[in-house]
């Protein structure tokens, strides 16, 4: 017990010193700041645009109308910024650290490895930019909708972004293992994989052939991180089951991946890595 | 300089001990054709790399060693397997009294590692952000702080470039900065691997003296690799030498040097620019009226070896010295190769 | 001495090799894309199902849009290994070597192509009649057409990736931020994902005059049918022939910058 008040009181002092060094990187000068931004800004357009307008053009996507598509859209995007918030740095990316090497970096430090991969990636100042699109999507849509977030759907939708954030990046880490066997084959997929999240998660999957749908709910868990959370937030089905089903895939996607990495690390306890590369370690 | 033999260092007891370490890589094969592509997917052939046989050896609280060998020898396998980076196929690892893998978290809280190809320090960050940072991750006291990093600031002199991001800095500087960064928890051992890689005379000596010193003053046990033969006799009084994963030599320089020959190198300058003719002995380097030789002290002797130059010339001056450490390595080297010696 | 042709060879070659890796794992790439592109059929099969057909783009042609965009995904995105080459710094040795520098990125990028057409974009268009999507071009003179706006729209990427790339270093800003904008801007702007004909308000008529529309919407429109090929071929022209004339000069003015950046 006294392990983890100790762990719970480090976590937040290195939460403080990462941020810290978040703000201290993003503001090295004023150039850097202003294109950081104006970069994020235009790339957040650019992920959500595509969708809005075929929303705009359609009146909606399938039963979707144009404002639930629009809440889908900001409960995906604040998905992203919280994992860029919380596992930025290539955490999310960690089959980048993996195959180049970099694991060694993060053991050399007397913590924990999951206290290090907790926190190594928080960058509050970097994450802002994507972060606020995504909350003012969700209040601009439950605006429209004439939404009335009651405590408990407050709570519900707390629970299922923490699910949906923790789901995301169970799946990173479960695909990036894979650089632990191959670390040149494997390097690049985590970034692969994010990158299909970030493109797919915006879509609703109602009607979808019903294999695809398990697939998207499986293999590749966008479902997860947009779909099945917003239809229980906007109440497109009431059953106990949808509100729970984010969390309780989370929790299933965390073992799978815990077992998987662990896996990889007793490998990599005996393989090591031939390979090193400092491209993209250390901000 | 005059090799120092390092006993007078607290042999209390033992800091680092490896029993019978092995350690095995696989590292695949490909021709790099296309033609071979499939065959490879399919079919990969493995070349099996032992970078550790049965290696075993003792290095004593405070004690400074050096730790060299060819390249591929497996030195930075021992270090990565005392780091607790890596865990060894056989054999046992202790240090610090810990195993180093089994106990990571608590282990590598006590020792410092410098690895001299890669840096620990945030690269578009200052220096002093890199330390902020390390204060939190490694738990240290305020005070200890404070103390410590105005120690290592004002002895490696990183008040000219703490403000300045780490990708800004000069090799030496860098060097200096992860040092004491490696050095700001105050550890018991530190483990360097090749630390001054690319370094000038002068940032070398500043760090070679500042480890020294380190050992003197707080009796850290240090274990030192590197390719730089002179700089590990500077420093250490031990010197153990691997090849291909098993110990080839463990001792001092001293022992080193009269293992393998007694040879000696003797300049002369004579009256005349013809060298003397001496079959006791090999010509080496004949410029104008300086002769350089080298001949066995245990064949002949240097009085008698000058009374036969005497005879054929006069001698003007006499220089005499032991051939350089690199020389008597690079020896070593080429008999573990089987290459006839020059 | 090699002659040019064994240059390309033996570059495009090593690169294909490289791309490949030491086991098959870099097909689990290939697999993400097709679920893309069996999601993105999925949709447009439910999105028109309920709707009015759309002028010049019913559901079988804007299924063979989807199809073929993916099969050609490589040409229409364009990416070398720039970005990289800056961030570490092996853009100066790069001009050690005695061949220009955009051949060098462009073989390069030809060798990875040989990976992705063997290992998925042909497969994927045997498995079109499989997935119910027509994967043949409208009509042969599309066919033939599409051959040539494919290569003026690699053309056109091209100078898009090296005018990124040096506009990066003109800003003095981490590759990687221009990078992640161009991805993004690429893949909405070119209509590879969402045919610019779906776009409300006549933003897809305005966008499709804009070169992002060159390396992607053109050469597909033409694939699914559109036979004004005289104005899509010239849009692609124009656009090659101006960017690459901006990117020649804009890449020397910012050579020296480009050196002394990265590693």
């Amino acid at each position: 017990m006294q392990i983890i008040i100790k762990n719970l009181f480090k976590l937040f002092r290195l939460w403080r010193v990462y941020a810290r060094m978040d703000l201290l990187l993003m503001t090295r000068d004023l150039k850097s700041i202003v294109l950081w931004y104006i970069s994020d800004g235009l790339l957040n357009i650019a992920s959500i645009t595509g969708v809005l307008l075929l929303a705009e053009r359609f009146s909606g996507i399938g039963s979707w109308s144009k404002y639930h598509v629009l809440f889908m859209l900001g409960y995906a995007s604040l998905i992203d910024g919280l994992l860029s918030l919380f596992f930025g740095y290539n955490v999310s990316c960690i089959s980048r650290r993996i195959g180049r090497g970099q694991l060694d970096h993060t053991l050399v430090q007397p913590q924990p490895l999951w206290l290090s991969l907790l926190t190594e990636g928080f960058s509050p100042f970097y994450a802002s930019s994507v972060l606020l699109p995504g909350i003012l999507l969700i209040w601009w849509s439950c605006f429209s909708l004439h939404l009335h977030p009651s405590a408990g759907w407050c709570l519900t939708l707390l629970t299922n972004m923490s699910a949906s954030v923790v789901l995301a990046i169970s799946f990173q880490f479960f695909w990036g293992s894979l650089a632990f066997w191959a670390p040149r084959s494997a390097e690049e997929i985590s970034s692969s994989t994010l990158q299909l999240l970030e493109q797919l998660k915006a879509f609703p999957l109602d009607g979808l052939n019903p294999i695809l749908v398990g697939s998207l709910l499986t293999v590749l868990p966008v479902g997860f991180l947009g779909w099945i959370p917003a239809r229980s937030l906007l109440g497109m089905d009431n059953s106990i089951w949808s509100a729970v089903f984010t969390p309780f895939a989370a929790v299933l996607m965390t073992l799978l991946s815990i077992l998987f990495f662990r896996k990889g690390l007793r490998r990599y306890a005996r393989t090591g890595s031939a390979r090193y590369s400092n491209f993209g370690h250390r901000g | 300089m005059p090799v120092q033999v390092r006993h007078d260092t607290q042999i209390s007891d033992i800091a680092v001990s490896l029993k019978c370490v092995s350690k095995q890589y696989q590292q695949r094969q490909r021709s790099g054709s296309a033609k071979d592509i499939l065959r490879n997917l399919m079919h990969p052939e493995y070349r099996r790399i032992d970078a550790l046989m049965e290696l075993s050896m003792q290095i004593n609280r405070s004690e400074i060693v050096a730790f060299a060998g060819p390249n591929g020898a497996g030195k930075s396998t021992t270090i990565k397997l005392l780091s607790g980076i890596i865990a060894p196929d056989a054999g046992d690892i202790r240090s610090l009294g810990v195993d180093p893998f089994k106990e990571r978290v608590h282990y590598v809280g006590k020792i410092g590692v410098v690895f001299g190809q890669r840096t620990e320090l945030w690269n578009d960050l200052p220096v002093a952000a890199s330390f902020e940072w390390k204060k939190v991750v490694w738990d240290i006291p305020d005070e200890r702080y404070r103390l410590v990093l105005k120690q290592v600031k004002e002895l490696l002199d990183l008040d000219e470039f703490f403000q300045s991001p780490a990708r800004e800095l000069s090799l030496g500087q860098r060097m200096r900065a992860d040092l004491a960064l490696a050095l700001l928890h105050e550890p018991e051992l530190l483990l360097l691997d090749e630390p001054t890689l690319g370094l000038d005379v002068l940032a070398k000596k500043k760090i070679l003296s500042f480890i020294k010193q380190l050992n003197r003053d707080r009796g850290i046990t240090v274990m030192i690799t590197s390719h730089d033969m002179s700089e590990l006799e500077q420093l250490a009084g031990r010197i153990v030498l691997i090849d291909h994963g098993k110990l080839a030599f463990d001792g001092d320089f001293l022992q080193l040097r009269k293992s393998l020959t007694e040879k000696r190198i003797v300049f002369v300058e004579t009256t005349e620019n013809a060298p003397p003719d001496l079959p006791e002995a090999i010509l080496i380097e004949s410029i104008g009226n300086r002769h350089q030789f080298s001949y066995d002290s245990s064949k002949i002797a240097l009085p008698e070896l000058l009374e036969k130059i005497s005879h054929q010339s006069e001698i003007l001056d006499i220089e005499t010295h032991r051939p350089a450490i690199d020389d008597v390595i690079s020896e070593i080297y080429d008999r573990w190769r089987g290459t006839p010696l020059m | 001495m090699s002659s040019k042709y064994q240059k390309f060879n033996k570059t495009v070659q090593l690169s294909a090799v490289a791309s490949i890796g030491e086991n098959p794992l870099f097909l689990i790439d290939y697999l993400m894309r097709l679920f893309r592109v069996l999601l993105l059929l999925s949709l447009w099969r439910i999105l028109l199902k309920n709707h009015p057909e759309i002028p010049g783009l019913p559901l079988s042609k804007l299924l063979t849009y989807t199809l073929i965009s993916e099969i050609f995904a490589q040409q229409i995105a364009c990416r070398t290994e720039l970005e990289t080459s800056f961030w570490n710094g092996s853009i100066t040795t790069r001009f050690l070597r005695p061949l220009n520098i955009f051949t060098q990125f462009t073989w390069e990028m030809l060798g990875t192509w040989t990976v992705g057409f063997c290992f998925f974009s042909l497969p994927l268009f045997l498995c079109g009649p499989l997935l119910g999507v027509n994967p043949f071009p409208s009509d042969i003179y599309c066919g033939g057409m599409f051959l040539v706006s494919i290569i003026l729209a690699v053309m056109v990427g091209l100078a898009i990736e090296y005018l990124f790339a040096a506009s990066a270093i003109w800003l003095g800003c981490h590759p990687y931020i221009i990078n992640r904008v161009r991805s993004a801007l690429g893949a909405l702007l070119s209509g590879a994902v969402i045919p610019l004909a779906l776009f409300p308000w006549g933003l897809g008529r305005f966008l499709s005059w804009l070169p992002f529309a060159a390396t992607g919407s053109i050469p597909l429109r033409i694939y699914t049918g559109d036979h004004d090929f005289l104005s899509l071929l010239s849009a692609q022209i124009f656009w090659a022939v101006l960017l690459w004339l901006f990117v020649n000069r804009f890449w020397e003015s910012q050579r020296e910058k480009m050196l002394l950046v990265g590693g």
